[in-house]
């Protein structure tokens, strides 16, 4: 967009304390009705009058497409300085204009963001996370967002799915009396992961660890139990030597293996209600 | 209900002047009065999108009698590969329920903030009438997937226009399913006995923390007693089944109620399934019940279709109890799980429905036998 300029020497502007993470496109500091929208770095650069302009259409203009962290980042900003209310930024149009869907849900998710420390945004953004791995927060207590609960989270470094499900389990336990606990030991996300699974699926844990691993295999196989999804499934793992160490160690296990369908089929045929 | 009853129930009331003269909207406007507003459009402050908790449960008290333009004849969404598939169809007339179930996949799938009613059932049936060389098939289908078949009845009335439609059509079969106590207003109807009513139950447990807004336990059997006595087949669908620590000791009990009350005869089938949702239903299920409902506290895992569900055993074990328990009583009582995957029916019954006799006519496929253009139709 074209625009003229007006250059003007106010001295009762307030600046919105608002930084995009990449550079913002204007050299100049920008005016719009009594608020410097670019928060640069020299309080000498000359200021621009675009009151005139569309405040969605200028936002997008100055600082490029913005991530959503950013735009939460920037309601954070509207929000702490009283400035842009909905009267003048309507963030529907705003989160359009930025590629988003302009719902309730996402300015909620935004209104979410803006209170959680700068840190968390950091990580947020870096890993790129999208607002529907976000919007579990929603349902967090405003006393959680802030509190230093996410130093711990963020002092791991968890990788984006580690994070999203971190998230997940730390807001599930959170709504869950009592059961979010203080802190961890973990020193690493795939512990804490565990360690917070356990607390949040009890009886499954239980009933896991209860479940037994067939116990003829022989001995060269190391069977293992594991979860996939809403499946318990045993993993066997085989050393062997050469070829026809494998081909007996595969006989072996086929001969029980057709021992343990016998006896399947003969448990089942007894199944009372056919 | 009484006037005053309904009025409470819904804030306003929007009619799209195009259907302003149809019985139901003229209904609307005797039982609501100065909340009506006749409009030529869509109601000003519409949405179309994902709705937020608070647009949710807003979107239960407002209501917009419209046309509606497309295809009313659908396929259950239970369709999808991978599960076992007991041919049923659906035909939606309206959208959103006026009750508020914790765990109803509703709340991630609605994207209106309005309860939409169609006024144009006649449209609805002329579509069906239309399926000529389905008229022999034993098509079964069901009102109750996107709205509630009979909570609204009293006030649309269109169990009278679908029960004199399906008198035509012996071979089919027309499914009511409610958690509502709506079933004088068609009890007298003249029917061919192919209208089955049934309810989506569960122990009153369950329906007083989970299932809000809906009938009781009681209210619903008595409901059921009442469409026995006027030679409606029934049915019970024990689903969402949903896990807590009396679970074994609840369930006993509705199977002996039904048990009790009911015979294998008066009933053609029941059905059973557990809690299953989309993930993202989670987040709006956390933000609208918090940790207090058993749905949010509910150990559910991935399973194969994307949907969270119990682990893979505990969903077994919770259906051979309700299956054991109803064959304890009578071998008879036919059962079959919903939106299951065949490795639980084969855990369960030990072989696929397909095989089961008792569940052939539901489950043998109906789809190969229709000509194409139907089948494109319907799938769309």
């Amino acid at each position: 967009m074209a625009y003229s300029m007006f250059f003007t020497d106010k001295w009762d502007l307030i600046t919105l304390p608002f930084k995009p993470r990449q550079s913002c496109f204007s050299k100049a500091r920008v005016e719009w009705k009594g608020i410097v929208l670019n928060n640069l770095d020299n309080p000498d650069q000359p200021i621009i009058d675009l009151s005139d302009q569309d405040i969605h259409e200028l936002l997008v203009d100055l600082f490029g497409p913005l991530s959503f962290i950013e735009l939460a980042e920037l309601k954070k900003a509207c929000l702490e300085q009283q400035l842009l209310g909905p009267e003048q930024l309507h963030w529907p149009r705003l989160l359009e204009l930025n590629d988003f869907i302009g719902s309730d849900r996402h300015i909620e998710i935004l209104e979410t963001l803006s209170l959680m420390p700068s840190s968390f945004h950091q990580w947020a953004f870096d890993r790129k996370l999208a607002p529907q791995e976000l919007m579990p927060l929603n349902s967090l207590a405003p006393t959680l967002l802030t509190s230093c609960y996410w130093d711990n989270f963020l002092s791991l470094s968890p990788t984006r799915s580690e994070g999203r499900l971190l998230i997940d389990l730390i807001v599930d336990l959170s709504l869950i009396k009592n059961a979010l606990p203080e802190q961890t030991l973990a020193s690493h996300p795939a512990d804490w992961l565990k360690e917070l699974g356990r607390i949040r699926y009890p009886q499954q844990t239980q009933r896991d660890q209860n479940s037994s691993v067939p116990s003829a295999w022989p001995q060269f196989a190391k069977v293992q139990t594991v979860r996939q999804g809403d499946r318990r499934v045993h993993k066997m793992q085989i050393d062997f030597y050469d070829a026809e160490d494998l081909q007996k160690k595969l006989e072996r296990l086929q001969l029980i293996n057709a021992q343990q369908q016998l006896e399947e089929s003969e448990a089942s045929s007894n199944k009372s209600w056919q | 209900m009484t006037t005053q009853d309904w009025n409470q129930k819904f804030d306003r009331i929007y009619i799209h002047q195009s259907s302003a003269n149809t019985p139901v909207a003229l209904r609307f406007q005797e039982i609501f009065q100065n909340k009506v507003q006749i409009i030529n459009g869509n109601p000003p402050d519409l949405i179309k999108g994902k709705l937020s908790a608070s647009q949710f449960l807003i979107s239960k008290r407002q209501v917009f009698l419209t046309p509606f333009q497309g295809q009313f004849f659908k396929k259950c969404p239970g369709f999808h590969k991978g599960m076992a598939c007991c041919n049923y169809f659906v035909l939606n007339l309206g959208f959103q329920c006026d009750m508020d179930c914790s765990y109803c996949y509703l709340q991630s799938f609605i994207n209106s903030n309005y309860l939409t009613i169609y006024t144009n059932i006649d449209d609805a049936l002329n579509e069906l009438d239309s399926f000529e060389s389905l008229k022999n098939k034993p098509l079964r289908v069901g009102t109750g997937e996107v709205i509630d078949s009979l909570s609204l009845d009293p006030l649309t009335m269109y169990s009278h226009d679908l029960i004199a439609f399906f008198k035509k059509y012996p071979n089919w079969k027309l499914e009511f399913k409610t958690k509502s106590n709506y079933v004088d207003q068609f009890l007298n109807q003249e029917h061919a006995g192919n209208v089955i009513v049934s309810w989506s139950i569960n122990p009153p447990f369950i329906v007083d923390n989970e299932e809000h807004g809906t009938a009781s336990f009681d209210e619903r059997l008595l409901a059921a007693e009442k469409c026995v006595a006027h030679g409606y087949p029934i049915s019970f669908h024990i689903d969402p089944m949903i896990w807590h620590p009396d679970w074994k000791v609840n369930y006993t009990y509705l199977v002996e109620q039904i048990t009790q009350r009911f015979t294998p005869q008066q009933i053609p089938y029941l059905s059973v399934g557990a809690l299953r949702y989309q993930p993202e239903q989670k987040n709006i299920m956390r933000e609208r019940f918090g940790g207090s409902s058993l749905v949010t506290q509910a150990e559910t895992f991935l399973s194969r279709d994307g949907k969270l569900r119990y682990d893979y055993d505990l969903r077994t074990e919770m259906f051979n109890h309700i299956l054991n328990a109803f064959k304890s009583y009578d071998p008879l009582w036919k059962i079959f799980m919903c939106m299951e995957t065949p490795e639980t029916w084969i855990n369960t019954l030990g072989h696929s429905p397909h095989r089961e006799d008792s569940l052939k006519d539901l489950f043998q496929p109906i789809q190969k036998k229709m000509t194409q253009i139907e089948t494109d139709a319907i799938s769309t």
